[in-house]
């Protein structure tokens, strides 16, 4: 393969910064690509929050009611979940889970810049429906049949495209990392040597291989039954709400463990920093998270027990759902036992680990109990229920994410996020945290209804609802706080070193900022948390396996870009053509053929990428041991 | 050019055993690279996230199949010798691309393209054969939204037709750009990855003919 | 990284004939299984045979189909397909889960 040009770094033309982004296939490029698109949306969706609670501050309240209540609540919940939650986890394990095992880049660069592309157009479309006036607001599980237009508008249209888009893009970067992990470990880095993060992202990719699909599958008929006449959810034609119901749950427990296993790998890697000590029990970690994910795909009806599946299929699934909450206690059991005896520095980011394992054992307890079929009668339906996932969702993925931020901020961006402020945000999110929900769950009890946009005074729910509503703004509080502490480390924050919380895992043996290649030479692993290893028997640096050569980079390419654009274009013809006028279906399949136009443009351009010349590796390296 | 640690060496040895393994056992034309290796896991892992996709619409199939307030029923829609026909073409087609791929591993370049030509050509009769198909069940009556069985049954069997007619593009598109090229670890795992879509491609259809078709005839 | 080492193995003449061999097999087999298939539901339709019956065996055969030819035509045989098998069979799980519980779990049953 002698065909692959050498350029030099004179030879490489200068980008400037939105082409650069717009085409990089660089995993820590588009790892902040994701960051701040799923920071812009939790603030999006985090307002919308804020608009939800001050319409039910008071009872019979009239800030935003009927239909606008229900959209914001749907885009909350939307958006929250394929919005935020993944793409920030994405973020992180794109920042860092290839510098974990020791690769260059992920399986496949090309591959991984579509998936950011796909939700980003996919996030887009979902919002189009704001100007065209259908916004989505059948509820985030777009519940059959009151997601059909003659219920719904066609706002709900907006939400299946957006989300086949983002979904398709969550799809391929699940099947890219389990590639990555599989293949593309460093010489010594065993399976059972990974770090927990990679070994979460590599479960929680495999549960997005498998998950994935069902929903999709479910979102194709949704849009047939929508836009093209399709009668699997029309009953008059002999179709079958509740088929919906299954496939999204199908999908939909699975998904609950996307979000939160990555969520428990950050937290592994967090606390054994803080407490100077290795990971207690970390065969039994592993296998608790691929226990959790195989019995993740045998719970979902516990979604659906008022649905009426009798109670045979009611207790099956109660039985499985019980048994996940084991190896969950076994993972909170590893975790304090690996602070205890350690000494444990009370950082930012550890702030959020021990927050974490507080509030999320109240959102289990909780899921205990609404695993069992005669007591989630009573419960199902209530602000039981969302208490209940919001404690493992904010209190599991949120508190993860920004316990990950401000532990990876470094590598990630090359300054320390400024820890007196952290704190404060810490402690305004999470005191607000708690005010907002514990008191949901006598909401709950008492017998107030989600998603129903006001209340009658006098049933006791006055005063709970005020306190709530009171929390979810301290929470806003926090979260400024957070922007600010952003915006003063760009500003003020110095450059931060290499290794600046005296790190146990690969990431923090590479240079700061990580140079493009990530490992000049590769590293040679030789056991769990292999750079303290290193650390431990007195070396200054990983050994190496090679001595500095050339080294085979990717090119950047638009065609990613490209192809997301023109599915999306296809999306919204295909809406359009329903919605306003039936010419809108040659946009549609106009989009179609554009796509596979890029697609064509991709096969039959070789791209065998280009070498960075050897000369110029080392002299960065110099570079990096004189700072 | 590699060791440069003392104990480097010593330690892939212990520890690194898939590394070593692949030093004694040489791979194929398709795995010699790092992005031939890639391709093929990638293409497994599409694959088994295509299978769930499949066996979701082949549930709902299955739930909706009685399900006909008007129309036709399968009993009297679908005809056996056309379907055989169908099967067998593409089963064989799927056995053209398996010998693609052996002449690909000898690097016989223009053999492997002739079979790659024929692979072609059976999936397009097939395509050709399915159209056919759907025309004349629209005729009778059994349309995409005639039913929630004739939903079911276009999102499955389209949604496989769809499935050819992607493959044949892709095969096209290798044709066209591997027309001038020899067989080089570059674009061999190209078609590898073509011939373990296509294998797929058939392995849905055994389901299709099994569960669609025959059950139609008999369920 | 491609081109980090340019030897691979090409066939001989024994191993290519016994490979060639096995696929043929894989293909006649496969052939075989679809024919005795579409004659168990002919045999059924024509004689008032049990459907019940016929309904599990061809389910069976296609079991068996998939089975020859994911192993045999795309290769998961061969040498280093341990993880390809691993998802195969994680795909088997996930599918059967679906299936099993559309079917069962749809409409009203007592």
């Amino acid at each position: 393969m002698a065909t692959v040009a050498v350029r030099a770094e004179s030879e490489r033309k200068k980008k400037s910064m939105l082409w650069d982004y717009l085409t990089t296939v660089d995993h820590k490029k588009i790892a902040h690509l994701y960051f701040w698109t799923g920071l812009f949306y939790f603030l999006l969706g985090g307002l919308e929050a804020l608009l939800m609670r001050t319409q039910l501050a008071f009872p019979l309240n009239t800030f935003l009611t009927g239909k606008s209540y229900n959209e914001v609540l749907t885009m909350h919940g939307t958006t929250m979940i394929f919005l935020v939650a993944m793409p920030l986890l994405f973020a992180l394990m794109n920042a860092v889970v290839p510098l974990m095992i020791g690769a260059r880049d992920l399986a496949f660069p090309y591959v991984n810049a579509l998936s950011y592309w796909l939700y980003f157009f996919g996030a887009l479309v979902m919002h189009i429906g704001f100007l065209t006036g259908n916004v989505p607001q059948g509820g985030w599980t777009g519940y059959m049949p009151l997601s059909l237009p003659e219920y719904s508008g066609f706002g709900m249209s907006y939400y299946a495209m957006g989300l086949q888009l983002s979904g398709l893009g969550t799809l391929l970067t699940g099947i890219n990392f389990v590639a990555t992990i599989v293949n593309m470990r460093a010489p010594g880095m065993t399976y059972m040597r990974m770090p927990l993060f990679v070994w979460t992202t590599l479960i929680a990719s495999i549960l997005i291989m498998f998950a994935f699909p069902p929903l999709t599958a479910g979102l194709f008929l949704m849009i047939y039954d929508q836009l093209f006449g399709g009668q699997v959810f029309n009953v008059a034609g002999g179709g079958n709400v509740i088929l919906w119901q299954h496939l999204f749950w199908i999908f939909g427990h699975p998904e609950v463990y996307i979000v939160v296993l990555p969520a428990f790998g950050i937290f592994s890697e967090v606390i054994p920093v803080f407490s100077r000590k290795r990971l207690f029990g970390y065969p039994a970690m592993v296998v608790a998270t691929a226990l959790i994910a195989f019995f993740g795909f045998m719970v979902w009806v516990h979604h659906m027990f008022t649905v009426g599946l009798g109670p045979l299929a009611n207790g099956i699934f109660a039985v499985m759902t019980t048994i996940i909450a084991v190896p969950t206690g076994i993972k909170i059991f590893n975790w304090i036992a690996t602070m205890w005896g350690g000494k444990l520095r009370m950082t930012t980011a550890m702030h959020w680990s021990v927050g974490f394992i507080f509030t999320f054992v109240m959102g289990g307890v909780t899921g205990v109990m609404m695993a069992l079929p005669p007591a989630d009668y009573q419960y199902h339906d209530t602000y039981f229920i969302v208490a209940h996932f919001h404690y493992t969702l904010i209190g599991g993925t949120v508190f993860s994410i920004f316990a990950g931020a401000y532990y990876w901020w470094p590598k990630m961006f090359g300054r320390l996020l400024n820890e007196t402020l952290g704190k404060i945000h810490f402690w305004f999110f999470f005191i607000g945290f708690h005010m907002t929900f514990f008191i949901q769950h006598f909401l709950g009890l008492w017998g107030m209804q989600r998603r129903v946009y006001t209340y009658l005074p006098g049933q006791g729910f006055d005063l709970a609802n005020l306190v709530s509503t009171i929390g979810a703004y301290l929470m806003a509080i926090g979260v400024i706080v957070f922007a600010i502490n952003i915006v003063y480390t760009f500003v003020k924050g110095k450059p931060a070193p290499a290794d600046p919380w005296d790190g146990r895992t690969l990431e923090w043996a590479t240079k700061a900022p990580v140079p493009e290649y990530n490992f000049a030479r590769l590293p040679l692993i030789r056991g769990i948390d292999a750079l303290w290893l290193e650390k431990m028997a007195g070396h200054k640096e990983m050994p190496v396996i090679e001595d500095y050569h050339d080294i085979h980079m990717p090119n950047s390419t638009v065609l990613p870009f490209l192809m997301s654009l023109t599915l999306a274009i296809a999306a919204l013809g295909f809406i359009w053509k329903e919605e306003f006028n039936h010419a809108f279906l040659y946009m549609g399949i106009g989009g179609i053929v554009l796509t596979l136009l890029v697609m064509f443009f991709r096969s039959v351009i070789d791209d065998e990428g280009y070498h960075i010349p050897k000369a110029e590796i080392e002299r960065e390296e110099m570079k990096g041991v004189s700072v | 050019m590699t060791t440069t640690h003392p104990n480097a060496m010593s330690d892939i040895e212990a520890h690194g055993h898939e590394r070593s393994a692949e030093g004694e056992v040489q791979p194929t034309i398709e795995l010699v690279t790092q992005e031939g290796k890639n391709k093929q896991l990638g293409v497994w892992l599409f694959i088994a996230a295509e299978s769930v996709l499949f066996a979701s619409f082949f549930a709902v199939y299955l739930a909706l199949r009685h399900s006909i307030p008007n129309g036709p029923q399968p009993k009297d829609l679908f005809e056996l010798p056309l379907v055989f026909v169908m099967t067998a073409i593409l089963l064989t087609s799927s056995f053209t691309s398996v010998m693609a791929v052996m002449n690909m591993r000898q690097l016989k370049s223009s053999a492997m393209k002739g079979w790659l030509v024929l692979t072609w050509l059976l999936g397009f009769s097939f395509l050709l054969l399915e159209i056919y198909e759907f025309n004349h069940y629209v005729h009778m009556g059994h349309t995409f939204t005639s039913s929630a069985f004739g939903t079911a049954f276009y999102s499955l069997v389209g949604f496989h037709g769809a499935h050819v007619a992607f493959g044949l593009l892709w095969l096209m598109t290798l044709l066209l750009r591997n027309a001038r090229r020899e067989i080089t670890p570059y674009t061999a795992p190209k078609v590898y990855s073509f011939s373990l879509y296509w294998h797929f491609v058939d392995l849905v259809w055994v389901f299709i003919f099994t569960i669609v078709y025959l059950m139609g005839k008999v369920g | 990284m491609s081109g980090e080492s340019s030897t691979f193995k090409r066939p001989d003449r024994r191993e290519i004939r016994s490979e060639l061999k096995v696929q043929t097999t894989a293909f006649a087999v496969s052939i075989f299984l679809t024919i005795l298939a579409f004659g168990a539901v002919v045999y059924a339709i024509e004689q008032g045979a049990s459907q019940g019956f016929a309904v599990s065996f061809i389910i069976a055969l296609a079991i068996v189909q998939v089975a020859f030819q994911a192993y045999i035509w795309m290769h998961l045989k061969d040498k280093g397909h341990g993880v390809p098998q691993l998802f195969f069979y994680m795909a088997v799980y996930v599918t059967a889960m679906t299936v099993i519980g559309l079917m069962f779990m749809s409409w009203w049953s007592a």
